[in-house]
């Protein structure tokens, strides 16, 4: 299970942040402020963000942009990285699964 | 858009030389394709030993989160969010991402940083594997725990450090184990041994100074036949140098790893087991990233030491191309501390290319961000151990080329 980290023994606790929601595969997902596409579906226990080609899962990895494993639709533009995205209000995302016909 | 100097890559060293130059009263973009400054500098958390040998932590948000106040104090323009696709002579820096998407600049500052690389095993690409700084931007960044139980997958300062802030964060870490034997890259008992005793007396923290006591004895460095089948316990994190990870299990997520006991010579012995874990991080270390160096006809060389193909440079940071200077860990692995130091000296190099460096003191301001460089290395927790013998071999080769104007490009 993933989750978020309210209370860090070092960090102390989280700052108060205004909450947001977008949809994924037209699921209604949970965010805050300051999330990434990637960060509010690991939240949400969500680690299968598309798969590839051969129907293989595929999830966040490398979590700086230089694998493009983590790449969704959002609101209609191919190949976005979810973990360089911030979530914005109402954001719609899909999976990019089946829409990215060059992707592997 | 026009200005007098690019900066690409907003970590510390990009932000330090942004902010340097902006300083001289030059005129400064600073460029990071990640949505906030910091680079990997914002995951960092880990505890250094002050003078009466207590622990304080260095905490690479609140640090990067000063860096870039001082940055937009000093007037530097920071683009976050954007990509540098390339760079023309002249020089011409093309963004991608939005409006504006060209900056003309007298001069550069490459400070791209490096990249991490992976060990390949079976389902290395399942959901639930990350690499370790993927791991510590999600928990210190975005405060998200990747899972409830990890396994580290290679065995080098920063399996030991991302293991720590595991725990920390409340995640249960099952142990540092070795990648499977044969792994290009991946190391052997012996030398994940050395690797980590050699961190014994480092100041710089806590974590590595006390697996390299743990793996010292008083005679050298344990060998391999006396490290512990069942492993060493450090920050309540099982250190298993004799174990393997030999696959990764799951349909759709990670669920577990297949982990092997190793004797001494490295050879697979007994069964193997499961271990029940969600997440996998893979402690492969790093790669500079020194392409957009290269696309501008800066010439690199490959030096081990430095931690892979590096741009060569001279000792005060000056590419083999005219008015571009380098800083950060694109010219060689080291500690955030030296990158910092690394980016103020760029940021005062470049503003002397620009006849920008004047005023009462100038000399002077050069020579001490020259000496804070030579200084941070001594605080600094020295991830490779031959750096210094790399340096070296680099500027040799930068003063080869200077020597030679055939070798030498002017953008």
């Amino acid at each position: 299970m993933t989750s978020r980290i309210e209370e860090h023994p070092v960090l102390g606790k989280a700052p108060p942040r205004r909450r947001l929601h977008f949809s994924f595969d037209g699921e209604t997902i949970a965010a805050v402020e300051g999330d990434s596409i990637a960060s509010a579906l690991l939240a949400n226990d969500i680690r299968l963000i598309r798969h590839a080609r051969g129907g293989e899962p595929r999830g966040l990895f490398c979590g700086i942009g230089h694998c493009y494993e983590c790449r969704v639709v959002v609101d209609g533009v191919p190949n976005c990285r979810a973990c360089l995205l911030m979530v914005r209000d109402g954001m719609v995302v899909e999976s990019a699964a089946g829409v990215n016909a060059d992707g592997d | 858009m026009e200005t007098d100097l690019v900066v690409v890559g907003g970590g510390p060293a990009g932000i330090s030389a942004a902010t340097a130059a902006a300083q001289e009263g030059v005129r400064v973009a600073l460029v990071d394709e990640q949505p906030s400054l910091g680079g990997r500098l914002r995951g960092l958390l880990h505890e250094k030993r002050n003078s009466d040998g207590g622990g304080v932590w260095t905490n690479g948000s609140v640090l990067s989160a000063r860096l870039d106040v001082e940055a937009q104090e000093a007037g530097v323009q920071i683009l976050c969010g954007r990509g540098v696709w390339g760079i023309w002579s002249g020089w011409i820096v093309y963004l991608d991402g939005g409006d504006d998407s060209q900056i003309r600049a007298r001069a550069l500052i490459l400070a791209t940083g490096s990249t991490e690389r992976s060990y390949v095993l079976p389902n290395w690409t399942l959901p639930g594997v990350l690499t370790a700084g993927a791991v510590q931007s999600l928990l210190h960044v975005y405060r998200v725990r990747p899972g409830d139980s990890a396994v580290m997958i290679g065995a080098d300062a920063s399996a030991v450090l991302v293991a720590r802030e595991l725990m920390l964060a409340g995640v249960r870490v099952s142990g540092v184990l070795l990648p499977p034997p044969g792994t290009p890259g991946g190391p052997s008992t012996g030398e994940a041994i050395q690797g980590l005793a050699r961190f014994k007396g480092t100041a710089a923290s806590l974590e590595l100074d006390r697996v390299g006591q743990l793996l010292s004895s008083k005679t050298g460095v344990m060998s391999p036949a006396d490290f512990p089948q069942s492993g060493l316990e450090a920050f309540d994190v099982p250190i298993m140098l004799r174990s393997a990870v030999t696959a990764i299990i799951g349909e759709t997520h990670v669920t577990a790893v297949e982990v092997v006991d190793l004797t001494a010579d490295g050879e697979p012995t007994g069964r193997p087991r499961t271990l029940d874990v969600d997440t996998v991080v893979l402690c492969a270390g790093l790669s500079p990233l020194c392409e957009l160096s290269q696309m501008i006809g800066g010439r690199v060389a490959h030096i081990v030491e430095l931690g892979g193909t590096v741009p060569i440079h001279s000792p005060d940071l000056e590419a083999t191309v005219d008015g571009v200077f380098l800083a950060g860990s694109m010219i060689g692995l080291e500690d955030a501390a030296v990158a910092l130091a690394q980016g103020r000296l760029a940021g005062l190099m470049a503003c002397k290319r620009l006849g920008a460096l004047r005023g009462t003191g100038a000399t002077e301001r050069l020579q001490r961000a020259r000496d804070a460089l030579a200084e941070s290395r001594r605080g600094a927790i020295p991830f490779l151990p031959g750096a210094s013998e790399g340096r070296r071999r680099v500027y040799e080769l930068w003063r080869a080329a200077a020597d030679d104007p055939k070798e030498l490009y002017s953008g």
